[in-house]
């Protein structure tokens, strides 16, 4: 079992924002149950309607997306989407929230707060919208955890861009603001020229792994607060790595789309391997 | 290509489609194909080899493994036929794949209907299937971009001419898979004789189980809400009157009124 803040995980693998939808649609093919977590897509107050096509762009080892945070908005989660997939599985659910601005954060925490899911992940390192990312900088970081964690009893986890040039100060300021954890990475902002047109968008799946694992080795040891890794996990060979750099959980994001069953596999191949976390 | 897979066989509805794990270094993402049809314990896909993934494809052998998501997709919604109705196919490329499966339900489903598949490919080496439209009892009209097989040119100006001559009254729907363009050219020629129409769309496509929200498009958001397309019009304020829907899961068929091109 492993802590995440309040919530206890009964093994360390989750499924990453972004790459699992709302969960309901990978009930067929994945045993929700067995999962550590489940994070939703990435919330926002209003509904957004993300970015033209296209969107996502396949390269050797990974991918680039563009997709700009498509989703429902708050308040079709909350009557749709969240209620059936409680309903369905009893694994610990994990809403990741964006906002454009600081109060659109604490709104949306605010109103989360008296849901019934298991944890906020805040996600402030989104490469693919307007504006800068805000865990570039550690002031802003600083302000808009702290804003939340005053809005919200569930365990707040900070998910942080690895665009930084020291990963340490933003991890230390989400633990000074309250926060209960960080996971990291999201994507590595990238650029891609498609039939001579620029696009920008965020770069995931092994090819990010080794510079997930830097980012992690640099923060894990002078956190007191658990380091979730998430960047390029395929199988339970990757997992272990994270696992020796310093992380204490971690996320399959990309590896969902080659195969529904990857994170499955891991916690197979961790109990196969009797890991005590 | 045919697959042994009793359970997606058994499940698979036509306009469904599968991804394939091709599984090298060059082809990370799985990759969509249509069920082109389903015999008791295997499935057959019909390909062609575009790029890397299709290419590595076709190198494999009788016996090999893949793995595989599907049937995916929400497939050809079946038409209420009345008597003296006929529903019309419109394939271009390797669009006929998709709607074999179809024909092939149509005719269990309807023995006396007689159906029509229109089929349009650049030439006569890339007209395919048609034998097993005929075998369905189809009538099978062909057109060529270079005249080698057929009539010479696109195939939505043959149907158009045909919606001409035809009695409207007797066309229960239009049913279409192909590349974008020609599915567009065949959703106006549709809504200019009044007749339903459905498409087929491709799009890139990463999850194929609509968690990514990669393989979207445009569609209109609500009819009732958007006079200006209704009438044919320019959207004024476009922001409220689309939406991004996912063709893996929303689709791949849809109701061409729905699609903004
Ligand atoms: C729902 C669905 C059903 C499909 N059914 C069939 C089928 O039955 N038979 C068949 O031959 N093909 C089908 N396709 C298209 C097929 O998926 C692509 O041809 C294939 O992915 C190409 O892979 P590749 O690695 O060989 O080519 P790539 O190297 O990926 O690309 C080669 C060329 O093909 C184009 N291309 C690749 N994928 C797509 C796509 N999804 N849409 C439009 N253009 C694309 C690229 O722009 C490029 O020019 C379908 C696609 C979808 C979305
Ligand atoms: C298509 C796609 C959509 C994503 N959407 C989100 C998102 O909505 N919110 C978020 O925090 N991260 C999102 N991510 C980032 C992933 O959660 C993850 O941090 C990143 O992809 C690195 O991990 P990976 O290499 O295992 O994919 C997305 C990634 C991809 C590929
Ligand atoms: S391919 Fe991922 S949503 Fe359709």
């Amino acid at each position: 079992m492993v802590k995440i803040g309040q919530i206890k995980l009964k093994n360390p693998v989750m499924v990453a924002s972004g790459t699992f939808g709302y969960g309901i649609e990978c009930k067929d093919l994945v045993d929700l149950d067995k999962l550590g977590a489940i994070i939703t897509k990435t919330i926002t107050l209003k509904p957004r309607l993300g970015n033209p096509q296209p969107r996502t762009f396949e390269l050797p080892y990974g991918m680039i997306n563009t997709i700009g945070l498509q989703n429902v908005g708050l308040e079709k989660f909350l009557t749709e989407k969240l209620p059936e997939l409680i309903k369905i599985t009893k694994t610990p659910v994990i809403v990741s929230i964006a906002g454009e601005k600081e109060s659109e954060y604490s709104e949306v925490a605010k109103i989360l707060d008296k849901e019934n899911i298991a944890g906020i992940e805040m996600n402030i390192s989104c490469p693919n919208v307007k504006g800068s990312i805000i865990s570039k900088c550690k002031t802003d970081t600083y302000n808009v955890v702290k804003s939340v964690r005053k809005k919200t009893k569930h365990t707040l986890i900070v998910k942080l861009s690895p665009d930084v040039t020291d990963i340490l100060e933003i991890a230390k300021s989400t633990e000074s603001a309250g926060a209960d954890a960080v996971s990291l990475i999201n994507t590595v902002p990238a650029l891609f020229y498609k039939n001579g047109n620029t696009i920008l968008g965020g770069l995931s799946g092994p090819c990010i792994k080794h510079i997930a694992l830097r980012k992690v080795y640099e923060v894990a040891k002078f956190l007191k607060i658990p380091v979730i890794g998430i960047g390029g996990i395929m199988n339970i060979e990757d997992t272990l790595e994270f696992f020796k750099a310093g992380a204490k959980a971690i996320q399959v994001g990309t590896g969902n789309f080659i195969d529904p069953k990857i994170p499955i596999k891991i916690i197979n191949g961790l109990s196969f391997k009797k890991m005590s976390f | 290509m045919t697959f042994n897979s009793p359970k997606i066989a058994e499940s698979s509805k036509p306009g469904q489609f599968v991804m394939v794990n091709i599984g090298t270094a060059t082809t990370f993402l799985r990759r969509p194909f249509s069920i082109c049809k389903t015999n008791k314990k295997t499935f057959d896909i019909l390909y062609k080899v575009v790029g890397c993934g299709t290419e590595e494809l076709s190198k494999k052998k009788s016996g090999d493994s893949l793995n595989i998501i599907g049937p995916l997709g929400n497939g050809y919604k079946f038409p209420i036929l009345e008597i003296n109705k006929t529903p019309i196919l419109v394939a271009g490329g390797t669009g006929v794949a998709s709607l074999l499966f179809f024909a092939q339900k149509i005719k269990e489903k309807y023995k006396s209907v007689k159906p029509i598949v229109f089929i349009g490919a650049k030439n006569k080496k890339e007209v395919l299937l048609k034998n097993e439209y005929e075998k369905l009892g189809f009538k099978v009209i062909v057109s060529t971009e270079d005249g080698s097989m057929g009539k010479k040119g696109l195939i939505s100006n043959l149907l158009s001419s045909y919606l001409e001559e035809c009695c409207l009254k007797q066309v229960s729907a239009i049913y279409s898979c192909g590349p974008k363009a020609m599915l567009k050219e065949i959703s106006k020629i549709a809504k200019k004789n009044n007749v339903d129409c459905f498409v087929s769309l491709e799009e890139y496509m990463v999850c194929g189980i609509g968690t990514c929200m990669g393989c979207v498009t445009k569609t209109i958001k609500n009819l009732k809400t958007c006079p200006e397309l209704v009438a044919g019009l320019k959207i004024k304020n476009e922001g409220n009157n689309y939406e991004y829907k996912s063709v893996c899961k929303d689709g791949p068929v849809f109701d061409a009124k729905d699609i903004i091109w």
